[in-house]
């Protein structure tokens, strides 16, 4: 506060211009977000959030004694009294980021809480879906608005809510176009956020929430066809790694890498699904002919998902080495083939389980070449996760299952023994 | 500050959106429920709850079905007019299934098909949850179950025609709207039966 005053003198007396006395201010503001303010955003959002969601709760009750004009009126207070703090904050408070997320938050919940009584009253029909459509519709403005991040991942969270429960959880399994075109609306910020905050706590959650929702709800565009899915997921994945793979993911640590654990751990998940026969089985009974598959929704899907991830791996050819290719780019391209392959037999299972072991021992390799523990492991588990999938696989002999378990395990204790030594003798 | 002022002219035209929504959802059941037309349902409640909305009864209706004669096919899913008539007893069922508005009145439904096949049409009837305060609601169906077995024993013993009481519930109509306003078990309302 002081420092402002000094400043609004400096400018009066003529020391700094208004340009200088902006930019002196800007830098006090910014270096006023030491982690204790940090704290506070975070005890507000939590404090907000617990409030809001403990009255939806309290109006859950259904109060019988209350009549219906008394429960219309009370369905707007909580409302109305978010719409307050919202407004103070942008009166007020414009620079307080704590004020601003915990009004937004307390807002979000309070519409929440507002539509659902209004639901109970008139018993409104329909599933939770509708209701969460336009819970998150009259939320959205909030994130740009008030600039509340926290508010867009529960707007991310709502309409991933609202895509499964629409396709996945009800019988008359609905459409989730209207899902993409909410998804989209959330990039503006997401692309402030990486412009304005890349290293804050909000872009790195926003990270992970963002293609996990993508993942989640690819699956729900399958009309029928659900075996060419497999492909679309391929290219997803791939273009995730290789969005993993930009500048600024790569440069962090691995955890903060969303795109790329994501895109990794999920290629690894499908291609163990696919390592077992049923799959090539029922694609074999299917009997597709391939131009019958031109025709399908899910070959536009992965056709445009392959063309993404295509563009993106030139790119990293043209700036990298051959060899810095990574075991899991690469996955994408290959399995388009197999599947035609496995339209007329089921020699890709073979293909797919060597594929597994390959990507497995690459991944090892890298591991140890960069002395990095958890990428090591990481291709011991996918190693370990094949030989366990072909545990349950009847047609194997017991002799050679066991044999293949003891050099797994065995594989595990050298691995990491040789690389603390390595590590140990590179410290000393 | 004339940023800001942007800004909070921005907010205000949201938070009056934000208030229309609920009040324009108001506005539609209470006209529904003023000037639509009243028809009983016969119906089973169970006893279910949603996280956001509380403790509510499931109801579930049998009289959602009617024969077909044409060779129309119906997909499920499809939307469709579905239109009302009382039966001799007094209690609603489907007359005439469309898939444009017909001239029938206003009495129509607007719904998906559930199912269909051997020419019988089963669509949803979306009046399916009557909420309630949440330590009635599995009261109200203990207390309905209760009351078929009484009266299956009664019918029983009389060796006459089927006794059960009406258990039914009570819809406005409105051009396509519907507001579901109350549960009758055996004759009385069921909040009045829990008090």
């Amino acid at each position: 506060m002081s420092v402002h005053k000094d400043i609004t003198e400096l400018l009066a007396s003529g020391i700094i211009n208004a340009e200088t006395a902006e930019r002196i201010d800007e830098f006090y503001q910014k270096k006023a977000q030491t982690p204790n303010n940090r704290l506070f955003v975070i005890f507000g959002i939590l404090g907000a959030a617990l409030v809001g969601l403990g009255i939806i709760l309290i109006l859950a009750h259904n109060w019988d004694e209350f009549t219906r004009l008394t429960k219309t009126i009370i369905a707007f207070i909580p409302l109305i009294a978010g719409q307050v703090f919202c407004g103070y904050s942008i009166l007020k408070k414009q620079r307080s980021v704590s004020w601003k997320e915990s009004s937004s938050t307390f807002l979000f919940f309070a519409i929440g809480a507002s539509i659902s009584l209004i639901s109970q009253i008139y018993n409104i029909p329909g599933d939770l879906s509708s209701f969460v459509l336009s819970w998150m519709l009259l939320a959205l403005p909030l994130v740009y608005v008030m600039r509340s991040s926290f508010v867009s991942l529960m707007y991310i969270a709502g309409i991933s809510y609202y895509a499964c429960n629409i396709h996945y959880f009800s019988y008359l399994a609905g459409s989730t176009h209207y899902y993409w075109l909410l998804v989209l609306l959330i990039f503006p910020h997401y692309y402030r956020l990486y412009k304005e905050e890349p290293n804050s706590n909000f872009m790195f959650f926003h990270n992970w929430f963002i293609p996990m929702s993508v993942v989640i709800v690819l699956g729900s565009l399958s009309n029928g066809k659900g075996e060419m899915m497999t492909m679309a997921y391929f290219s997803l994945f791939g273009l995730f790694y290789l969005v993993g793979e930009f500048n600024f993911f790569a440069g962090q640590i691995l955890i903060r890498n969303s795109f790329k654990i994501i895109a990794a751990v999920g290629t690894i998940i499908l291609l163990l699904a696919l390592s077992f026969n049923s799959f090539w089985n029922e694609l074999l009974e299917e009997n597709y002919q391939l131009g019958e598959l031109f025709h399908t929704t899910e070959f536009w899907i992965s056709f445009v998902l392959t063309i993404l991830a295509f563009v993106l791996f030139i790119r990293f050819l043209r700036d990298k080495r051959i060899d810095q290719v990574k075991p899991f780019m690469p996955i994408f391209i290959i399995y388009p083939f197999l599947f035609v392959v496995g339209c007329y037999s089921s020699i890709p299972v073979v293909m797919v389980n060597l594929l597994i072991f390959v990507i497995g021992l690459l991944t090892i390799r890298e591991g140890a070449r960069h002395k990095h523990f958890g990428i090591l492991n990481f291709g011991l588990l996918i190693i370990s996760a094949l030989v366990v999938c072909r545990f349950f696989d009847t047609n194997i002999s017991f002799v050679l299952r066991g044999i293949l378990f003891v050099c797994v395990g065995l594989g595990f204790f050298m691995s990491n023994y040789w690389m603390i030594n390595k590590r140990r003798r590179n410290e000393k | 500050m004339k940023n800001n002022s942007i800004l909070l002219s921005v907010f205000v035209l949201i938070a009056l959106v934000q208030l229309y929504v609920p009040a324009k959802m108001i506005k539609d059941h209470e006209n529904v429920l003023k000037n639509g037309i009243e028809m009983k349902f016969r119906t089973a409640p169970v006893d279910p709850s949603d996280p956001f909305r509380g403790k509510y009864i499931t109801l579930r209706y049998s009289d959602n079905t009617i024969k077909l004669n044409e060779e129309e096919e119906w997909v499920r899913g499809e939307e469709v007019f579905v239109y009302f008539e009382n039966d001799d007893e007094g209690f609603a069922k489907i007359k005439l299934v469309s898939k444009v508005e017909s001239e029938e009145g206003k009495n129509y439904l607007k719904t998906k098909v559930s199912s269909f096949s051997q020419n019988r049409l089963s669509v949803d009837f979306p009046f399916d949850r009557f909420y309630m305060e949440e330590t009635k609601a599995s009261e109200a169906e203990k207390l309905y179950n209760e009351s078929q077995i009484i009266r299956a024993n009664e019918s029983h013993l009389n060796q006459s025609a089927d006794k059960r009481l009406p258990t039914y519930a009570l819809v406005n109509i409105l051009k396509g709207r519907v507001v579901l306003h109350n549960v009758i078990i055996g004759g009385v309302p069921v909040l009045e039966l829990i008090d």
